[in-house]
């Protein structure tokens, strides 16, 4: 067990130096130029001006030069200063993460329950009308892309029913210390919602076929044949084996929620990493970028880290010694 | 009958269940705030709003606004707060420009500048404090403009050689070299306190304008509340509220009722909201196409870019005066602006220093064929382009394909220019690839400022070669001239005066009547959908960059109720 995590923490440290050589790679060979990004297409900006933005972001430097002063700063626990912003990256991915994991984590607990309940529901009751319902919808929602359903929610709950507010994380014109709770929670329903519902179709469909598996099996046709209802079946059979791959599944589902929260955030200007991701790559923001993409992706390893564990824990199968 | 029964229970959990979403669905609303009842259709206040005035009140004190985003550089000069006419609701600064684009006193009384151009002397306002109530003086104004000039980054100060505070309330600027162009910082940049500034002042940005940040919710909304310490006139609005919202989510908020005012792109214009207006306000946002001055062959830099300069065609004369005369600047804006648009003859229409004789009909298309034929170009093998000695009137324009509205009038120019013979290639490619073939082929190129000093970085042959000024290589030693004489003029009605001759003196300049080397084609109208009872004021011509383009005379506005 202890080797288990060994190697995966030197895997994860090896994958993190592999990824910030990557991403310095691309931004490199990228035709985009910093300085253009930054000064625009129609600046007045001063030949002299433009020489001091160069120096300021260092890309004098060969590309070599400018990835280990970074990489060097990195390890002394200094992500850098954003290029934009102006201000530490660290500072900036702290106020914004709290917005985007609360996100997160509301959506991935949400689609998680209900996906598996769904999947559930559906599986047992193979073949008929309540089964159909639930792959219509499945099917339907894993090939709805996000932003659209976002755009859906928000003409129809905040624009024609105005129950929820059109976007922001907090009502306008109202000092931070008078946005009552109820304010914050209506602001975050809609994208929260948004997020949640894609995640529910496809650990539903997975769970769906995982459970029609053990149904299968003879262990179950023998406890169907002692007389256990369907109720026990789920309970002593079904929901110890069903539940495992539901919560690796779900782990590992973490990456795509990142991925939809950058979108979901867009459309409902929730200030959250995904905004700020997309503006730091846009601007040729090389350090935030570096900073986000690393703590996006420790997020995503760890994700799959627990399922790992998770799995040799409940399985003792799994846990082997190789 | 029995059927019916049977289905009983069904229907009736139905109905339960929408009842009970229901129910929860106002509930949450309900809970918000007091204002969230049903709005009434009078009233457009925002359903977010709980320190809205009830009916009674008899003005409206609170504006919210949604007029673009504002991620980096929030009230620090340094990170370039005033760069895009950011700083009038924040910070004051030297001087200001009014509706009708005249630069006034601000924080200084008046200013003077020396017969040589070089020493520029401000005696300042002594009444003038910060919200934090300490007052504005002359170590304040020179430690600010020293800062930034140090920096560097955000304002070119460079041809700055000393600010001095002669007395607590005298400040003397000596330049390097005489640049009349420099009053137009001198309203840009916004007075910073010296004993407050710090790396950190984006978080407690104390200025001495008509209003103080009280909060700054990064990526979401900037709340600004009345500064008592203000010195100008008082405005109606004590409170605004800048809602950081992308164009989408301004119109939604907008249709929402949750805006005052936002700001919209043509596409959006035709929106219809109960109880907006749409506002259309002139900028001197201004795009055309840049021609290559001279013959193929030569060399030259972009950006300190090896790269090749000239091209045959668009160094005749013949064709860029007939493309100024034969293209129908009214299309353009039609196809590319949706007709939000006005029609542009130079870098600085109707601006205090715009020559209007440069004012062409152009759409002409006989006139154009008329020009080609006296220039020499006649299509002799038929196929509908011109020629002159076997060269083909035909020539490639690059645009920035990321931008929709560079896109559209390239093609559109290309279309209409079949129609007299000239065959243009419209090719989209990224700005970096434009930077190095944009010296041999023609660009659609951008500009328009507050301020006359892009006549001098787009036309002075002394500029060829460094970064990307003066493209078309540009050389005209009578233009020079003037542009120089403008430079060093110690009063801005002088200046002006040569601005005006650089462009048309009578027998040459750079403007529509002499030698066009930019086409100018298109001035870009500043779009908002504003609450009906908002009155926002006279607006001068707006400039590039529309989020605070709208703030030059916040005092002004009024609400009528």
């Amino acid at each position: 067990m202890a080797k288990t995590i060994l190697i995966r923490i030197v895997r994860m440290v090896t994958l993190i130096i592999g990824l910030s050589i990557l991403t310095f790679w691309l931004i490199h060979i990228s035709p985009m130029d910093p300085v253009n990004a930054y000064v625009g297409g129609d600046s007045s900006a001063s030949p002299e001006q433009i020489e001091k933005i160069r120096e300021y972001w260092g890309i004098d430097k060969s590309p070599a030069e400018q990835y280990f002063s970074w990489a060097r700063s990195l390890l002394q626990g200094n992500f850098g200063i954003s290029k934009l912003y102006r201000s530490p990256v660290i500072s900036i991915i702290k106020s914004r993460a709290m917005t985007s994991f609360a996100l997160m984590g509301t959506a991935w607990v949400l689609s998680g329950s209900l996906g598996y309940l769904l999947g559930v529901v559906s599986a047992m009751n193979r073949g008929k009308p309540l089964d159909k319902v639930i792959k219509w919808y499945s099917y339907t929602l894993v090939s709805t892309p996000i932003f659209w359903l976002g755009l859906i929610l928000l003409i129809v709950f905040a624009v024609w029913l105005r129950w929820f507010p059109v976007g922001l994380a907090a009502p306008a014109g109202v000092l931070d210390s008078e946005v009552l709770f109820i304010d914050r929670v209506r602001h975050f329903v809609l994208p929260a919602l948004t997020l949640s519902i894609l995640g529910v179709a496809n650990i539903a469909m997975h769970t769906r076929e995982k459970m029609i598996d053990i149904l299968n099996t003879e262990y179950v046709l023998f406890a169907k044949a002692r007389g256990e209802s369907k109720w026990q079946i789920f309970i002593n059979h079904g929901f110890r084996n069903s539940i495992i791959p539901a919560i690796s599944l779900q782990f590992a589902y973490f990456g795509e929620l990142f991925g939809g929260s950058v979108l979901a955030e867009q459309v409902f200007a929730y200030p959250g990493l995904g905004s700020t991701l997309t503006t730091a790559g846009l601007k040729g923001d090389i350090p935030l970028l570096m900073g986000i993409i690393l703590i996006s992706s420790l997020f995503v390893f760890m994700g799959n880290f627990i399922a790992d564990i998770l799995n040799m824990v409940v399985d003792p199968r799994i846990k082997g010694d190789g | 009958m029995d059927k019916t029964k049977k289905y009983m229970p069904w229907k009736r959990a139905m109905s339960l269940c929408m009842v009970m979403i229901a129910s929860v669905g106002f509930a949450v609303a309900g809970c918000s705030s007091s204002s969230a009842q049903t709005p009434s259709p009078s009233s457009a206040q925002p359903l977010d709003e709980p320190n809205t005035p009830s009916q009674a009140a008899p003005k409206k004190e609170e504006l919210i606004l949604a007029v673009g985003k504002t991620d980096t550089g929030v009230f620090d000069p340094k990170k370039g707060w005033g760069t895009h006419a950011q700083i009038r609701l924040t910070h004051s600064s030297l001087l200001r420009i009014d509706s009708d684009m005249n630069f006034v006193p601000d924080l200084a009384k008046s200013y003077e500048v020396s017969e040589d151009a070089l020493t520029w002397t401000f005696p300042l306002r002594d009444d003038v404090k910060f919200s934090d109530g300490n007052p504005v003086t002359a170590e304040d104004v020179k430690f600010t403009y020293e800062m930034l000039k140090e920096d560097g980054v955000k304002f070119d100060l460079s041809f700055m050689q000393s600010i001095d505070a002669k007395d607590k309330s005298t400040i003397v600027i000596t330049l390097k070299e005489p640049r009349s162009t420099f009053v137009s910082q001198l309203t840009e940049i916004g007075i910073v306190p010296k004993d407050l500034y710090d790396d950190n002042y984006s978080n407690n940005p104390v200025g001495s304008g008509p209003y103080k940040v009280i909060q700054y919710n990064d990526g979401q909304q900037i709340i600004m509340e009345y500064n008592e310490y203000w010195y100008g006139t008082v405005p109606q609005f004590k409170r605004l509220t800048l809602l950081l919202l992308a164009e989408d989510a301004a119109l939604a908020a907008a249709k929402a009722g949750e805006a005052d005012i936002v700001y919209v792109p043509p596409t959006f214009a035709d929106q219809n909201i109960e109880g907006m207006t749409l506002l259309n306000f002139e900028s001197i946002d201004s795009r055309g196409i840049s021609m290559p001055t001279q013959r193929s062959g030569g060399k030259g830099k972009i950006n300190e870019n090896d790269v090749n300069v000239g091209n045959d065609v668009t160094s005749d004369l013949a064709i860029r005066k007939a493309l100024s005369a034969g293209l129908s600047r009214d299309s353009i804006i039609d196809i590319a602006l949706d007709g939000y648009g006005q029609k542009a003859f130079s870098l600085c229409d109707y601006l205090p220093w715009f020559n209007t004789e440069t004012v062409i009909q152009d759409g002409n298309i006989e006139e154009a064929k008329r020009i080609l034929a006296e220039g020499g170009w006649v299509d002799t093998d038929n196929d509908g382009v011109v020629e002159k000695d076997g060269l083909k009137a035909e020539f490639n324009l690059l645009f920035s394909s990321s931008d929709q509205l560079r896109s559209d009038m390239s093609l559109a120019a290309a279309d209409l220019a079949q129609a007299f013979g000239i065959k243009i290639n419209a090719i989209g490619m990224t700005w970096d690839e434009i930077y190095v073939k944009g010296k041999e082929n023609a660009v659609m190129w951008g500009g328009g400022r507050h301020h006359p000093h892009q006549l001098y970085t787009m036309y002075h042959s002394s500029v060829i070669n460094r970064g990307y000024e003066n493209l078309t290589h540009y050389t005209n030693p009578i233009v020079d001239e003037y542009l120089d004489k403008a430079m060093q003029a110690p009063t801005q009605d002088e200046a002006n005066k040569y601005w005006k001759l650089a462009q048309w003196d009578g027998q040459t300049g750079f403007g529509t009547l002499g030698d066009i080397p930019i086409i100018w084609l298109a001035r870009v109208d500043h779009l908002y959908l504003a609450n009906e009872k908002l009155d926002v004021g006279k607006q001068p011509i707006h400039s590039h960059g529309h989020e605070w383009a709208l703030f030059g005379n916040i005092t002004e506005w009024t609400w009528a109720d």
